[in-house]
């Protein structure tokens, strides 16, 4: 029995007998609550978290990246008394988007903010345990889209986050002291780091950002115990960069390529590879079964301008499968071959099984559709309903602009989406945003720069979010939710048949995963702009999320952590 | 025949428009040759100040490595680095006049702002 329930046990003998004042057994209570117990977190448990609810042990919760919860306590009948337990808030001096997803192990949650700030708090209480504020090696990284950090690893007694300025830090889960610190790429060099890591038995793998300033991307296993590189697995291939010079995507658009231009810039532009972007943004997903590692890779180098790096720049805009234990190319799967619209694939990469017992890979693209692919070969086995409108898809720009949907940031953006897997549904967060695809001879206007791209809202046209289920056996949209303003952050999914996601308004939402009828909500007061994660003490469930803005969507900035559990008992 | 001839301008009076015409190799060739001055002026700024020479003896690639590996440079980032940023800047039409030379002194320092 768990030590709080038996001393709760224990101080209501006492109050009944008459023999302690109530205000001594409360403080009976605290005192004894049971402290943090730092579990060493095995192999063994990172392998079999899909089946134990207790913990929240990796970013996507399993190697599904699923963000599926088998607890079952908080339900679609009774989630609509959820309660707020506790807030925790960071106290970090400079804000920026709060995008961590929170890992929680027998008690003690680490939390990651802008500027790699990494707290351990006690998940029951919100009381902080310890604090590491990283020191960039340099005075000011570089980085697109804000100073951002999504989470941690862990594997033992070792905690691990990577960095803005590109380095992977090791730390002692207990205390927070450095074990080990590397510098994973030239942060100077455009390379900077916002991804929870992942482990895999020995190792610990983490992708590279950076692709706005010319950079090779990467993903990248290191020993965990000591920080040694073991494999490296460019995204850019150095032969084959160009590919087949598509003229259609993989799945039938006309992508209005010159493709006689392309190849004609070849002799000046062939190498343009040694700089041609390919970031690896979200932490990937991981087969144990085949050792396969899938991870999605973002936009070439220069964003918008594919004048120089003809081609269809390999493997950016794609689904890419390797072999964990030794990095080899296995599969890819090109969602835009030589993108010019900024239509990443940066949503995390989750790994299902398919109603015909096929292992599937499935990415929500900023072109606003689902991909799902045969995990085994790549292949497409289907490409889902749209979930955001389309107009004049894979237009080019002009000088006076043209109004394009998806706008630049999706689709879905790099929110990790959530999968209930009894259902079959993926529920995907999406932008509605037109914009017009301008080009650089464009007139002033005063307003946010967007990384120096071509792309402008469309004035006084409406924006919105989507909260979409997407049936991963058919394709088609089981159910959309509409919200007030594009969404951005991520999702998690319950055995309870609810479904949670954040707003930038500050709203935190509680769905019915079948229908999508809203079930509950929660105003924050910051944007909850961050994955939603689900564990629990005591046999009680919890959900946490942080609410801390988006600035690049301009949702409101906070520091604060906030749990939620269902109202009385343990 | 005489001809009218235009004379070349110097590396340190180009402005956006020049920027804009560069095209990519351009414009990492001129960042750089612009991070490999800067790197050389530094050393011999520093050499000054210490009282050692203040010509361009005390330039040596030893002395830069120095700085480089003690993060001291002052214009420490990659030339594509420096070329984004560049684009962004002078996408707005209202910078195009600014001498590239002015526009990377007023980045870099923005950059450099911990």
């Amino acid at each position: 029995m768990p030590v709080t329930r038996l001393v709760a046990l224990v101080a209501g003998v006492i109050f009944v007998a008459g023999a302690a004042p109530a205000q001594e057994q409360v403080a009976t209570t605290k005192t004894a609550m049971r402290p943090p117990t730092f579990t060493p977190v095995s192999n063994e448990m990172l392998l079999g978290a899909r089946k134990v609810g207790t913990n929240w042990l990796t970013f996507g919760r399993d190697y599904t990246n699923q963000r599926w919860s088998p607890l079952r306590q908080i339900t679609s009948a009774n989630v609509r008394t959820l309660q707020l337990k506790w807030i925790y808030q960071t106290g970090i001096s400079r804000l920026g988007s709060f995008e961590t997803s929170p890992v929680v192990v027998d008690g003690v949650m680490y939390v990651t903010t802008p500027y790699n700030t990494l707290m351990a708090v006690d998940a029951r209480s919100g009381r902080q345990i310890w604090r590491y504020e990283y020191k960039q090696s340099i005075a000011s990284p570089i980085y697109c889209c804000g100073p951002n950090n999504r989470g941690v690893a862990i594997s033992g007694n070792t905690v691990y986050m990577a960095t803005l300025d590109a380095h992977l830090v090791a730390l002692d889960a207990k205390t927070g002291n450095v074990a080990w610190d590397v510098q994973v790429a030239d942060p100077e060099a455009g390379y900077s780091e916002t991804m929870a890591p992942l482990i895999i038995d020995n190792m610990v793998i983490v992708g590279i950002s950076g692709a706005e300033y010319g950079i090779r991307g990467f993903v990248r296993a290191y020993d965990k115990s000591n920080g040694k590189q073991i494999w490296n697995f460019y995204t850019l291939p150095d032969k084959g960069w160009e590919g087949t010079f598509a003229t259609h995507t993989n799945d039938g658009d006309d992508l209005k390529r010159d493709i006689a231009a392309e190849k004609s810039a070849m002799t000046q532009y062939g190498d343009a590879w040694q700089r041609g972007g390919g970031s690896v943004w979200m932490t990937p997903s991981y087969d144990p079964d085949t050792h396969m590692l899938y991870f999605a890779v973002g936009n070439p180098s220069p964003d918008l301008d594919g004048s120089v790096r003809p081609g269809d720049n390999l493997y950016t805009e794609s689904i890419v499968a390797i072999d964990a234990q030794t990095g080899e190319y296995k599969w890819h799967y090109q969602e835009v071959p030589h993108d010019v619209w900024d239509f990443d694939a940066t949503s995390p990469t989750v790994l299902v099984t398919l109603k015909n017992g096929k292992k599937a890979v499935a990415e929500a693209g900023k072109t606003a559709y689902v991909y799902v692919l045969d995990a085994a070969t790549g292949k497409l086995i289907r490409r889902s309903d749209e979930f955001n409108r389309h107009e004049n898809y894979f237009v080019q720009p002009t000088p006076e602009g043209v109004r394009m949907l998806p706008g630049a940031n999706g689709g879905s953006e790099w929110s990790p989406p959530a999968v209930n897997p009894t259902l079959g549904y993926m529920y995907v967060l999406g932008l509605e945003q037109p914009m017009n695809y301008i080009t650089h001879s464009a007139p002033l206007e005063k307003g946010k720069l967007w990384l120096g791209s071509a792309f402008k809202a469309v004035p006084g046209e409406q924006q919105y979010g989507t909260f979409t289920a997407i049936d991963l056996n058919t394709g088609k949209r089981a159910w959309q939710v509409k919200t007030e303003q594009p969404m951005i952050g991520g999702a998690l999914a319950t055995a309870g048949n609810v479904v949670f996601t954040g707003e930038g308004d500050g709203h935190f939402n509680a769905y019915d995963a079948r229908t999508g009828k809203q079930l509950w909500t929660f105003q924050a007061g910051a944007g909850c702009n961050a994955p939603p994660v689900t564990y629990t003490l005591d046999g009680k469930q919890y959900v946490a999320v942080a609410c801390g803005g988006n600035f690049q969507l301009g949702y409101p900035l906070g520091d604060a952590v906030l749990v939620f559990a269902l109202p009385g008992g343990k | 025949m005489a001809r009218a001839t235009q004379e070349p301008r110097h590396p340190a009076l180009l402005t956006g428009a020049d920027w804009a015409a560069f095209g990519s190799r351009g414009k990492e060739a001129y960042l750089t040759g612009f991070i490999a001055g800067a790197a050389a002026e530094q050393v011999r700024a520093n050499a000054a100040t210490s009282g050692q020479s203040s010509d361009s003896s005390a330039v040596s690639t030893g002395a830069v490595a120095k700085l480089l590996a003690a993060r001291d440079l002052r214009f420490s980032y990659a030339p594509s680095v420096y070329a984004a940023q560049l684009d962004d800047f002078y996408w707005w039409e209202n910078h195009r006049a600014v001498p590239i030379v002015d526009a990377m002194i007023s980045i870099n320092r923005r950059m450099k702002q911990p």
